[in-house]
């Protein structure tokens, strides 16, 4: 599908990239105390890796996101399934829902480190804010794209409650949980590393801040790229997974 | 006639508003009250009257104004190099194929990566001034108007731009009249995502250094444990967030533009 002209060219700009960082870095073309020579910091990299530094704050990192994330996408799904079915309390919650959702919300940060001090626990309730409500959103939306007359006609063609709900509503719905989900994974390492660079002693957010803070360039680029990894590990997973279950799927529109 | 249905109809729009009117002032009252109800300590929650005061004494000291100034300056300048530079990508990625072939999937990856904890490498780069937030808001900005852009442009349906071509339409008139008008929701869409990711820069921006700006006053909030202020940098957030979705809102009606027609899968 896809012309290995093209893929030749990208790789060529990514070594490209890099060659004339590496380069320019070491030759005082491009400010080195801006940019690290890439060779000092992949030898940075495995030094910490070696160390075993690295990787208690990249467990931590991804400890909170994965916790606040799946517990913000099942207490999401549980609420929005609710509303779903109750009419009118949807409605009379749904512009604070709106308004809840359209906070700058990785702003509350520093209202969870007031209420939760600066360990594990204040990031994971931050990022189940952040998911939940952006999943109770998704799976409304998902309700009222549910087709009435595709419900309707299995009505008169003699489908029970229970067959209209898992062969209509919940694949219907399934897509927008996901929709919801991709967004919420992205918002969720916001979230850890918001929270992290707050307040905090662990995590990747901390290891970058406290790195600018020494204006340890190398480490800053360090916890950049594992930050790089681990999210795009994530983002990706979650993308492929929708990709493969819901290729069948029409666009979701929010 | 229809009268009971009617009848029905309005009651239920009455409980609806009734429900949504208690719900707002019944939430007031109760973080008012929340020491005596809950014996909950004012000191983590507290208290409309105690924020309200916070505001009148920030604002006789003149601070009220100097934050929200800077936060707003920050989101502006953030939002308008992000909309220059995003659109200008957008435009060139969407209009020369071989470009946005090969500069695709680096846009995905950029969209992906958690662009905010480039800020600590923006406060070596560009100082803690008002170019770290500017910096910030920028780098949340661009990416979304470079794809929002460059998406409207794959909307762009090609048997009119054929058709117009036949008919001798010029390239000026094509872009004028065909592809300027399909793109202007997606656009307009990725405008509005942009402005609440413009304001998030600048606050987030302001949390790793700052003098002032509401994102400042909620880390220093913070940073002293006096939850009024907290709450004030907040609220003032909200009532900033409000006031640009109603222009939205307001803009998109006289522009004709239905809302969330173009919408996509933006990161911070």
């Amino acid at each position: 599908m896809k012309r290995p002209w093209i893929v030749t060219v990208q790789l060529f700009i990514v070594v490209a990239f890099f060659a004339s960082w590496e380069f320019g870095a070491r030759n005082g073309v491009i400010n080195p105390e801006w940019f690290s020579p890439p060779a000092a910091v992949v030898a940075r990299l495995f030094n910490e890796l070696a160390a075993g530094t690295l990787m208690a704050h990249v467990s931590t990192t991804t400890l909170e996101t994965l916790a606040g994330f799946i517990a913000g996408v099942v207490g999401g799904v549980a609420l929005g399934i609710v509303l779903g079915l109750m009419d009118r309390l949807r409605e009379i919650l749904m512009p604070y829902l709106m308004a809840i959702y359209g906070i700058p919300r990785p702003a509350l940060a520093p209202i969870f480190v007031l209420w939760f001090g600066i360990g594990i626990f204040s990031k994971v309730m931050l990022i189940f804010s952040l998911v939940y409500f952006l999943i109770v959103i998704y799976v409304i939306a998902g309700y009222a794209a549910v087709s009435p007359s595709l419900v309707d006609f299995a009505r008169t063609n003699g489908a029970s409650r229970r067959q209209i709900l898992s062969k209509i509503v919940i694949p219907s719905v399934l897509p927008y949980i996901f929709a919801g989900m991709k967004l919420g994974i992205g918002l969720a390492i916001v979230g850890a590393v918001v929270g992290e660079i707050i307040a905090s002693r662990e995590g990747l957010g901390y290891y970058i801040f406290q790195a600018s803070q020494r204006a340890d360039l190398e480490g800053i680029y360090v916890g950049l790229a594992a930050l790089g990894v681990v999210s795009l590990a994530l983002v990706f997973a979650l993308e492929w997974t929708d990709r493969r279950l819901f290729h069948w799927r029409r666009e979701v529109v929010l | 006639m229809s009268a009971p249905a009617d009848d029905e109809a309005a009651a239920r729009r009455w409980t609806i508003i009734g429900g949504r009117v208690a719900l707002g002032v019944g939430m007031i009252v109760l973080w008012e009250h929340s020491a005596e109800l809950f014996g909950i300590n004012p000191f983590w929650l507290s208290r409309p009257s105690l924020v309200l005061e916070t505001a009148i004494e920030f604002h006789a000291q003149g601070d009220l104004w100097r934050h929200i100034n800077a936060t707003v300056l920050e989101t502006t300048l953030g939002l308008l190099s992000g909309c220059v530079i995003g659109i200008a990508l957008g435009i060139a990625l969407g209009s020369v194929r071989i470009l946005r072939d090969v500069f695709e999937p680096f846009l995905l990856v950029a969209n992906a990566f958690p662009k905010i904890a480039m800020a600590p490498l923006f406060l070596i780069w560009f100082g803690i001034g008002l170019a770290l937030k500017v910096a910030v808001a920028f780098s949340l900005v661009f990416i979304v108007m470079a794809l929002s852009t460059y998406s409207g442009f794959r909307m762009v349906r090609p048997e009119l731009v054929n058709n117009a071509r036949l008919m001798g339409a010029s390239g000026t008139q094509i872009f004028t009249k065909i592809v300027l008008p399909s793109i202007m929701p997606w656009l307009f869409a990725g405008f509005q995502v942009s402005i609440t990711f413009a304001l998030i820069g600048a606050v987030l921006g302001e949390f790793i250094a700052a003098q002032a700006g509401l994102g400042f006053m909620i880390d220093d909030g913070m940073a002293s444990f006096e939850s009024s202020i907290v709450f004030l940098g907040l609220v003032l957030l909200l009532i900033i967030v409000w006031l640009i979705n109603m222009t939205m809102e307001w803009l998109a009606r006289r522009l004709g533009m239905e809302q969330s027609s173009a919408t996509a899968a933006y990161n911070t």
